[in-house]
């Protein structure tokens, strides 16, 4: 009977899961593809389109750049994010914990605002660009692939580094003694217990770097020049001012998930069959290092950080430099940008907060739901609605903002042009964040604790919010402040479906970087990094938990 | 931990109540408000509102989005208009989209050529885009900087100019349209052989006053701004065979909600107080015969102006960009 009666409940909400995540997922881009296979003149079946992204040679030349870009970003992440994790995770360093956490900072700073700031330092006109002159050094430009590959890098390295340590600390410290005692050198420990075990994590931090970078439209827009990637062309076939061409954006929209998807796919299938799941009783052991390499070792971690963190301090003295139009007079000082954005200008700051705590909100529910759904239920249900969910961690956002767009733009349901579609959007690709924070604490209680609480005649529901809920309450909250920080540096969907009046601080910071006014920009890209460095501080603080690494 | 927690509800429901509050305002319209889409930049449309509100008493709301997207909006929009004036777009897109306005021809507009105005008068145009040569002289000396666009098409400047792409920019294609009004297939040749086509306008002001390209073909307004920021490198040349002049325009909405307020819009909009402003801050140049002069930029009577005919440059699209796309294609 309570069996019977906890499976009443939770069907409804699995099926209210599934309808929703169709409406707003598996939809919309089923019929972006479908538009991908139509003439964009005469409306018939056609694969024109499809061709002409591989035979066009600037299509051709689009699609190799962007995997040319996305290797190339991949690799220098992980040459310099595998040494981060095992010098800040195995060796003794001054403040190490500071520069891990440090370390994770620029995955939740928006990469466009990295481009800007980058801009600003080594632009033809940049301060270290400047400064190079007058010492005679002829600095390179930063614009085209080179930029738009140091800006990756720089912001996405974390993810190597987060994966990798992550893996580093799973490592039984018995497993590794054993190794020693049985007469291996330090050399072949490393090689044949340690790395085994690091590898699989390296390959998933260096596929979440490839798919981060190919699915980026705002740097390559803002540094690229006419380096032009897959998601730029997308995203422009989309919006363009002369009347761009749907089922173009379509077919290019679909490569794009194709790519991402396959290598997903293919982690899967190649590297999650060789990770080996252990959980650590005892961590490694953190190892002195000899005085030199220590002081060597934190040179290069806190310079790393220092270098990724850079742009952001460049950001906050640009919102307070003095500017007339676009031009920037450094070493003067002014608040007249930041009084314009905090006065004059408070609605994209004002939306911003709005859509993302509204976006928080739902996806909060929705993913406590979910990830109750996905860990209690095994089998096919729960096994669907998981890859359903996180089915939009590999679309890109420009792309699923034109899926949304597309499809709700006429018919029963017109939400193109509202902010509904925003917070649609948000919650959509941000929750898979919340779904999985909470449910790695989920696994941790067993069903048997709820069912003694049902059995003892607590309903299913208040069972669930009694018994359950606290133990999942630190995932949530972790994955709540995720998904809200990230929201509020989203640009890749928010700059396909904001109209009007609901523009964001995002889209404000792109549009003033796009006329040249980095005064404006940086101030409301000062306003956007304080709001979201704020309240992971707090957490930090109050919780003492650092979000991104329960990822 | 769930005190933190509480409070960070507790900051979060007010958060949502006072934005949600704000959101109702915003969509809620007013009876005796003007409603005004507009691509132009924020700051000028709040002076705006603010000196219609001293001179009317009306409240003029604004929001802003591209030419192209408010034209969307506004036929979408058909059966319930929620604008009640577009400012300031191209005219040919305008012209394209004018089964969607309402004629008024202002007192304001008397004054103006009668190409500047729609024969019906469902557009006036308020304002123009002269197109010019932005120089950093970094990188071409004051001496060496050409006169004209025949001077452009020398092989010396191959590989130094850059020009936004037709296809994607309005600006761009009526520079383009221009050039070939003037100089032909020939001409068009030349100057696909010897320039850069980037695919934002922006970038080409951008990357100019940056240093990144030594001359690019763009709207005076966008360079001015950097010479009147202060830029020093930045010299403006009006090409002496004729400058493009490609005017934008306002326009009333039909079947608007507020059409006696709209009506008062468009004649403050279009006034010689208003545009002289709009010039002198903003160094975008008035259609007004009678507009004042700005010091350091040269009066529109001293140049020897080409100006583009909207509907002609539109009836000329398809065939120009053909070409235009051949030439590129092939280079």
């Amino acid at each position: 009977m309570s069996r019977f009666r906890i499976f009443s409940v939770w069907n409804i909400v699995f099926v209210m899961a599934i309808v929703v995540l169709f409406l707003l997922v598996v939809y919309p881009m089923g019929s972006i593809f479908q538009a991908s296979l139509l003439s964009a003149e005469t409306g018939e079946f056609t694969w024109d389109n499809y061709l002409s992204v591989f035979t066009t040679k600037f299509y051709r030349r689009c699609l190799w750049n962007s995997f040319f870009l996305s290797a190339l970003a991949t690799v220098f992440s992980v040459i310099i994010g595998v040494p981060f994790a095992f010098l800040t995770t195995r060796y003794k360093l001054p403040h190490a914990s500071l520069l891990k956490t440090l370390g994770t900072l620029p995955l939740i700073l928006p990469t466009f605002i990295g481009a800007e700031a980058w801009l600003l330092l080594l632009g033809r006109n940049g301060i270290l660009t400047q400064f190079f002159h007058s010492i005679g050094l002829n600095t390179p430009s930063i614009y085209g692939w080179q930029g738009v590959v140091l800006v990756y890098t720089l912001q996405f390295f974390p993810f190597v580094f987060l994966m990798v340590s992550a893996a580093i600390n799973s490592v039984d410290r018995s497993l590794e003694e054993s190794a020693r005692n049985l007469g291996a050198s330090p050399w072949r420990v490393f090689r044949t217990v340690t790395l085994p075990v690091v590898t699989p994590s390296i390959a998933s931090g260096a596929l979440i770097v490839f798919c981060m970078s190919i699915e980026n439209f705002g740097v390559p827009t803002i540094i690229g020049n006419d380096y032009k990637v897959l998601a730029e062309q997308a995203y422009s076939e989309f919006v363009s001012e002369m009347g761009g061409n749907p089922s173009m954006a379509g077919a290019l929209s679909t490569v794009l998930v194709i790519i991402t998807l396959a290598l997903t796919v293919l982690q899967k299938v190649f590297v999650e069959r060789k990770s080996y799941s252990m959980s650590a009783l005892r961590p490694p052991e953190i190892l002195p290092l000899s005085k030199w390499k220590t002081r060597f070792a934190w040179l290069y971690c806190a310079g790393l950080v220092f270098v990724s963190l850079a742009p952001f301090l460049v950001v906050l003295v640009a919102a307070v430099t003095k500017t007339n139009g676009p031009v920037m007079y450094y070493g003067q000082f002014s608040l007249d940008n930041l009084a314009i954005a905090l006065q004059s200008a408070p609605r994209p700051i004002l939306n911003s907060f709005f859509l993302s705590t509204l976006a928080t909100i739902i996806g909060m529910f929705f993913g406590m739901a979910v990830s109750y759904i996905v860990v209690r239920r095994r089998g096919w249900s729960g096994y669907t609605l998981d890859l359903v969910m996180m089915l939009p961690l590999v679309i890109a956002g420009s792309v699923l903002g034109i899926a949304l767009a597309a499809t709700y733009n006429s018919g029963p349901v017109v939400l193109t042009g509202t902010w509904v579609i925003l917070v649609l959007a948000y919650f959509v690709r941000k929750t898979p964040f919340s779904v999985k924070t909470t449910s790695a604490l989920l696994h941790q209680i067993d069903a048997s604790v709820e069912e003694a609480s049902i059995n003892l005649g607590v309903p299913p529901l208040r069972s669930f919010l009694k018994v359950v809920v606290p133990v999942m309450l630190p995932g949530i909250i972790s994955g709540a402040i995720i998904m809200w920080v990230t929201t509020l540096a989203e640009l890749s969907s928010t700059i396909v479906l904001y109209y009007g009046p609901w523009s964001t601080m995002t889209v404000q910071v792109f549009q003033y970087i796009g006329s040249g006014d980095f005064g404006p920009a940086s101030a409301y890209g000062a306003i956007l990094i304080l709001s979201v460095i704020i309240p992971l501080f707090l957490l930090n603080k109050f919780l003492g938990r650092d979000p991104m690494q329960s990822l | 931990m769930s005190m933190v927690w509480n409070n960070v509800t507790k900051m979060a429901n007010g958060l949502v109540l006072g934005l949600a509050a704000l959101g109702l305002t915003a969509t809620a319209a007013v009876a005796d408000e003007v409603v005004l889409y507009s691509s132009n930049q924020p700051e000028l449309l709040d002076v705006i509102a603010q000196g219609f509100k001293e001179k009317t008493g009306h409240t003029m709301t604004s929001v802003r989005m591209g030419t192209g997207e408010a034209m969307k909006r506004i036929a979408a929009e058909r059966a319930n208009p929620l604008c009640d004036v577009f400012w300031s777009g191209d005219l040919a897109v305008l012209d394209n989209a004018k089964a969607d306005f309402a004629s008024y021809k202002s007192p304001e507009a008397a004054c103006l050529d009668a190409a500047l105005v729609e024969k019906d008068a469902k557009w006036t145009a308020s304002n123009t885009h002269l197109m010019i040569f932005m120089v950093n002289t970094d990188l071409i000396p004051e001496a060496e900087m050409p006169k004209s666009w025949a001077d452009l098409l020398d092989p010396r400047f191959k590989g130094k100019i850059v020009i936004g792409n037709p296809e994607k920019s309005g600006s761009a294609y009526a520079q383009v349209y221009g050039f070939y009004q003037m100089f032909g297939d020939k001409g068009l040749e030349k100057l696909v052989e010897n320039a850069t086509i980037l695919d934002s306008s922006s970038l080409v002001y951008k990357g100019t006053a940056e240093g990144e390209f030594a001359l690019g073909i763009t709207m005076e307004y966008a360079a001015q701004r950097y010479v009147a920021g202060g830029n020093q490198k930045i010299k403006i040349v009006y090409p002496t065979d004729g400058v493009i002049s490609a005017p934008e325009g306002a326009a009333m909405i039909k079947g608007c909600k507020n059409p006696e307020a709209a009506k008062q819009f468009m004649d403050y909009l279009l006034s010689k107080e208003v545009e002289d402003m709009i010039f002198a801050k903003y160094f975008r140049r008035a259609t007004r015969p009678d507009a004042a002069e700005v010091a350091g930029m040269p009066a529109t009577a001293s140049l020897k102006i080409f100006n583009v005919d909207p509907s002609e440059a539109g009836n000329a699209k398809k065939t120009i960009l053909a070409k235009w796309k051949k030439l590129v294609l092939n280079k």
